[in-house]
Parts: structure tokens; sequence; C-alpha cells
């Protein structure tokens, strides 16, 4: 194979397992951070200690490594790769640089599950009182439960209306106004709703990897290994559906199949993260541009796992940064996530000058 | 017959309750390689689309080795028919390597790993299509004809028998579309590949091409050689009352009906290419050229120049210039 006549250098395949092998050993790294610096910090070989089992020199360190940060880590790891994941799903699918998760309006549903089961609070009087009386059920399925049933509910919407239209433009069309349609819901019942209540909604809405308790793990875990594990046995569909539609029917594949699986997988992946974590914005968009850039490739073989990778680094470093440590102060997470991660995915995307410039938008 | 790669029988295609071509009864050979012609909207696509299953004829079936194509399974008909649309594709960081290798979807396995085999098939396709030196560029930095060259190359390591092109030379410059008929007759003589495509090209093709299927303002196909198409006045008849069919150049040009003729004579030693340029530059004036009762006559003077009645030219500009005002 001769590249030589060409004057950009692209990346080898060693460079290519260098930047995936940096990446795997930086998780790691940033996870154990994460589980040491904070409010208080605690010594690193402390923190190995106390996940070892060990006792550590300070009986409340024990407590604040794994009950109060080991869940907050393991989540920013969840929520990282499958937002990750489902952005790049959402960018091959609809070959749009701009695509990312929330496309699909699964935040907006989970938003308005949220918003129905937090806003009518504390009203005694008028629509809020019998509104509050009528979604009496919800309060059973918690934060988590009502947004989850949100955003299942979206996704039963879309992938009927994936399955059906010809347009691959028009799904994208059809999720952003049923994004519009639900969110203009949930700001109407804002709204009407008493001031604590906005204030309780807000407080999800700025994204959190701090209200998932140990227990809720494994579920959260499962659904993002099943949306994983779903893209990943879909890895050559996806590649050829760089090319669109008509050329993937042409190469003996089922386009429609392709679009149900990467619509549900986005779905779980965005869902599940969304009803835990509250919406975490810019993860999904920016990470598989960085992978793209990093990796030098179109091939989903090496973007899943790249993606997933800073994905979860990126999630970490912005849930450290959010904390503030020494400083007593935290921030709203998606604050932080955009403060920290804006300016470098900038920065590389100058650089690499060419990530995402394919893109036909 | 052995040779028969594409047959379409009694075909009717269109949508739901609308045919837009009926009756259409046609065979695309190997080593063929046959241009479809037509207005836009005539269905061209439509047609097109049907013989490549992305369509259902309303009636009528279509074989693809004598073989009904709804047999087929989706990978069968992959390894046996590919196409290549005026679809932009435009992914980024997506290698001309990868590009290509993306036609052997149909061969490979289910996480789409190359062996061996698919590895030789795309170095011969990269190697065919004279594209190797693009394989290892983002396909968001190539022209439109070296990415043409690479969605040629992918449609090769499909390995099919016939070949459907979408309007290929649509965006590509003159020499783009040269090299891209170039290795279009290479294919279908050297590599027995049966080939259809649609174009707009059509005095370029009728040079080229091994046979046309015309379809005529009133929405019949009609194939044969282009000399059979030509003599037989069907090309004339193509584009209507808009344009009208030169059968002794094989070009296409205005007329209006009432251009006045124009005679144009030359000395015998007078050289070929300037009594040629000479009769395109009465043409672009607005004359006919010809013999019968002419309005003018423009002599191609040996010492150089044209003569117009009294008048001596010595540039095109000013022949035009004076025939424009009527000699």
């Amino acid at each position: 194979m001769t590249s030589s006549s060409s004057s950009v250098s692209r990346p080898s395949s060693a460079r290519r397992a260098v930047v995936l092998a940096v990446l795997a050993a930086a998780v790691p790294a940033a996870f154990l951070a994460t589980l040491a610096w904070g409010s208080v910090s605690v010594p690193l070989d402390e923190v190995v200690a106390i996940l070892r089992g060990q006792e550590p020199a300070r009986g409340t360190w024990r407590a604040i490594v794994l009950d109060l940060r080991l869940p907050r880590a393991t989540t920013a790891v969840l929520a990282g790769t499958a937002m990750a994941l489902a952005g790049l799903a959402m960018q091959t699918l609809f070959r749009n640089a701009l695509a990312e998760p929330y496309v699909l309006g699964v935040t907006s549903g989970a938003g308005l599950g949220v918003g129905l089961l937090l806003l009518p609070q504390g009203a005694t009087t008028g629509v809020g009182a019998s509104l509050l009386a009528g979604l009496a059920p919800l309060h059973g399925l918690g934060v988590v439960g009502a947004a989850a049933l949100g955003a299942f509910a979206v996704l039963l919407v879309m992938l009927a209306i994936a399955g059906r239209v010809r347009n691959m433009v028009i799904v994208l069309v059809a999720g952003i106004m049923v994004g519009a349609f639900l969110g203009a819901v949930t700001n109407v019942l804002v709204f009407f709703a008493r001031p604590e209540a906005v204030v309780a909604f807000t407080q999800w809405q700025f994204g959190s990897f701090e209200g998932v308790r140990a227990v809720q793990l494994p579920v959260l875990a499962a659904v993002v290994a099943a949306g994983a594990l779903l893209l990943t046995l879909f890895v050559k569909q996806l590649n050829v559906s760089l090319l669109g539609e008509r050329y993937a029917q042409s190469m003996g594949l089922s386009p429609r199949r392709v679009r149900i699986v990467a619509v549900a997988a986005t779905a779980l992946l965005s869902g599940a993260v969304t009803a835990y974590t509250g919406p975490i914005a810019f993860l999904g968009i920016a990470a598989p541009h960085l992978a793209r850039g990093l990796l030098g490739t179109a091939d989903h073989r090496l973007l899943i796992p790249g993606s997933a990778l800073l994905g979860a680094l990126t999630a970490l470093v912005a849930g450290i940064f959010a904390q503030l440590p020494g400083t007593g102060l935290t921030l709203p997470l998606n604050a932080a996530l955009a403060l920290l991660g804006a300016p470098v995915v900038l920065h590389v995307l100058l650089r690499i000058n060419r990530v995402g410039g394919g893109f036909h938008v | 017959m052995s040779d028969e790669r594409l047959a379409a029988t009694d075909l009717t295609v269109g949508y739901r309750r609308r045919a837009v071509l009926s009756g259409i009864d046609v065979t695309l050979r190997a080593g063929e390689l046959a241009c479809l012609i037509g207005a836009n909207g005539i269905g061209k696509s439509t047609l097109m689309r049907t013989l490549a299953r992305a369509q259902s004829p309303l009636t009528g079936r279509v074989e693809l080795r004598g073989r009904p194509i709804t047999d087929l399974s989706p990978r069968e008909l992959a390894a046996e028919l590919a196409i290549v649309l005026t679809d932009r594709v435009a992914a980024g960081q997506l290698l001309g390597y990868d590009l290509v290798a993306l036609g052997r979807a149909p061969y490979t396995g289910w996480f789409g790993r190359l062996d061996d085999t698919d590895r030789r098939t795309i170095e011969w396709a990269l190697d065919t299509t004279g594209s190797g030196h693009l394989a290892g560029r983002p396909v968001t930095e190539l022209s439109d004809g070296e990415r043409q060259r690479l969605m040629i190359a992918r449609a090769l390591v499909q390995q099919p028998s016939v070949l459907l092109l979408d309007e290929p030379t649509a965006f590509l410059d003159l020499a783009a579309r040269l090299e891209l008929v170039k290795l279009l007759l290479s294919l279908t003589h050297e590599h027995g590949l049966a080939v259809l495509m649609s174009t707009h090209d059509v005095e370029h093709l009728l040079r080229h091409a091994d046979s046309v299927w015309l379809i005529t303002p009133e929405r019949e196909l009609i194939t044969g050689a282009p000399e059979e198409l030509g003599l037989g006045g069907h090309l004339r008849r193509m584009l209507g009352d808009t344009a009208a069919f030169d059968p002794r150049t094989g070009t296409f040009a205005w007329d209006d009906g009432h251009a006045a003729t124009a005679r144009v004579t030359a000395p015998n030693e007078c050289p070929a290419d300037l009594l040629a340029w000479t009769v395109r530059a009465v043409e672009r004036a607005g004359y006919r050229v010809g013999e019968q009762d002419p309005a003018v006559t423009v002599e191609v003077r040996a010492s150089g120049g044209w003569r117009v009645g009294p008048r001596r030219l010595d540039s095109v500009q000013a022949l035009v210039a004076c025939l424009r005002d009527g000699g």
C-alpha cells in the first residue's frame, strides 16, 4: 500500500495502540484520584489500603472513600462511558457531527417524569393539588423511577418512528419535536410550581454523580453494559452505516435493524444515566469527536473503546473539578463539565483541525 | 444465455399508485457498458433502484444471472450486484482504505474482520481503479473524482458481476470524466463486468457505450447500439422541442427552427481542424451550416482569415460579430 504521496501523516496502528493504552491507564488513575481528593484529602496509599480491606490510619477515611466517593467515582465511569457511546451511535446513525444522545428526546422524557414527581409538591390548591393527587403512584418510584419511566416512554415512541419512517432526517426532526413538546410541558409545570419545588427540580437538572447509592449501582452498571454490548455486536453495521442507508442496504445489511439497535442502545444508555444522575450534557457530543481525532479513524472497533475511555476519563476529571479540592465548595456537575471540557475539546479540535470536518451537516 | 447478467421482463416500475415506466424488457450482458439516458425526473433512478432491488417492481420481474432477484438473500445479492450513488460520502476520519474495505461486508464475519483474501481483493481494487495512493488519506480531503474512484473500488471488492452507477459523472471535471470512462471500459471489456450507468453526459458516452437505454419523453424505453439510436432518429426525439440532435456530429444544439443557412467554403489545402472550428464559430453565431439557399457564404481564405461577402475578417471574434450582424 502506498501512502507516501500523502503529505499528511496519519496515525499508525502503533500510535493508535499507544493512545488506547494511555487512556486505559489514565482512567484508573483518575478513579483513584477521585477517591483521594475532595473536601477531605486522603493519602493515596491509604486509599489503596482501604480498597484492599485494610484499616486506614483514620477511621472516618474509610467511610469517606467507600461510602461516599466509591459510588461517585463508579457512577462517573458508568455515566461517562454511557454518554460517550450513545453520542457515538447517534453521530454515526444520523451522520451528523452535532448529533448527541439527547436528540432522541430521552432527557426531556426523563425530565418530564422527574418534573411530574417534584414540581407539584407542596401545592395545596388548584391544578397543582389535583395533579399531585393524581400522581400519587409516581411517588413510590422515586426520582430514578420517574425519570426512567419518562425516558422509556420516549424510547418506545422513537423506536416506532425509527422503524416506520423512510428518511433518517425525519427521525432526527421527530426526536427534536418530541423533546420540544415534553420540554414545554415541563416548563408549564415549572411555571405553576412553588419555589421550593422548582429549586429541587433545578438541582436535578444540574446533574450529579453523588445521588447514586451503592445498592443502585449494579442496576446502572447492568443497563450500561447491555447498551455497550448491543453497540459492540453491531460494529460492522455501524461502520457500513457511515456510508448511509442506501449503501448499507446494497452491501447486504438491514439499515432498519441498525436504526432500531442504535436507537434502543442510545435510549438505554442515556435514559439510565439521566435517571440516576440527571441530564449529563456535553460528554455525548465531545467524547466521540475526541476519539476520532486522537485515533485518526472512523472504525467503530476502535472508536467504541476509545470513546468509552475518553467519556469515563472526562467524567472523572470533571467530577474532581466540581469538588474544587481544598475549598470545601462544589460546582454543579454540568457546569464543571463544560467549564473544564469545552476549552480542552476546542483546543484539541483546533489542533487536529480535521476532526468532524468530514461530517455533512 | 450464459452471458446474460441482468434481465428485466415486462417490468413496471414506480410508486404505490403511480407507474413511472412500464413494459420494460431489457437485458444487460457480461462485458457490456450500457448507458441509461433520459430527461430529469423521467424515471432513470427509479428504474435503477428497481433493478438493484432497493425498490419493488409494480409488475414483472428482474433476473440476475437467470435467478429471480427476489430469490437471493441480501448477502447473495450484494455479492452479485454493487451500486455507486451520487450520495456524498463524508464521514469524519474515514480513510480511503477503510472506505474500500467496507465493500467486503457481504463476505466478512460478524465483526467485519478482514482476512488475507479480503486484503488481496482490496489491494486489487485499489490497483484496478488507480487509487492505491488514496488508501491512507481521509476521504474528506479528496476531490470528487478521487472519492468517486474509491467508491468504485469499494463496489469492486464486493466482486459483483453487475455494477450500477447513478450519474457517476455528475460532479466530475472533464479530465475525471475521461478517466472514469476509461476505467469503466477496462472493467467491462477486460474484466467482463456488466455495467449500467445513468448519465446526462450523452455526447461523450455515445462514443464509448456498447449500448444505450434511452427513455423517451413518452416514457418508453428504447435500447440499441448508440449508432442505431442515432440513425433511427430516437436521439433526435429525446429532448423534444428543446434542442436538436445533429446526427452527423453526435452532438446536441439549440434549434429555434428559424436559423438561416450559411455556406462554408474552403480551399482544398485548408487544414481539417480549421474548417471544423470555422463551422462551430458559424453555428455559434446562430446559423445552420448547409448548402441549400444559403443566406450568407463564409470563405476560409488560403492566406489566413475569412471572407464574408466583401468583408475580410482576421479574427474569430470579428467573424462571429459580422455574422450576427447578418453578414
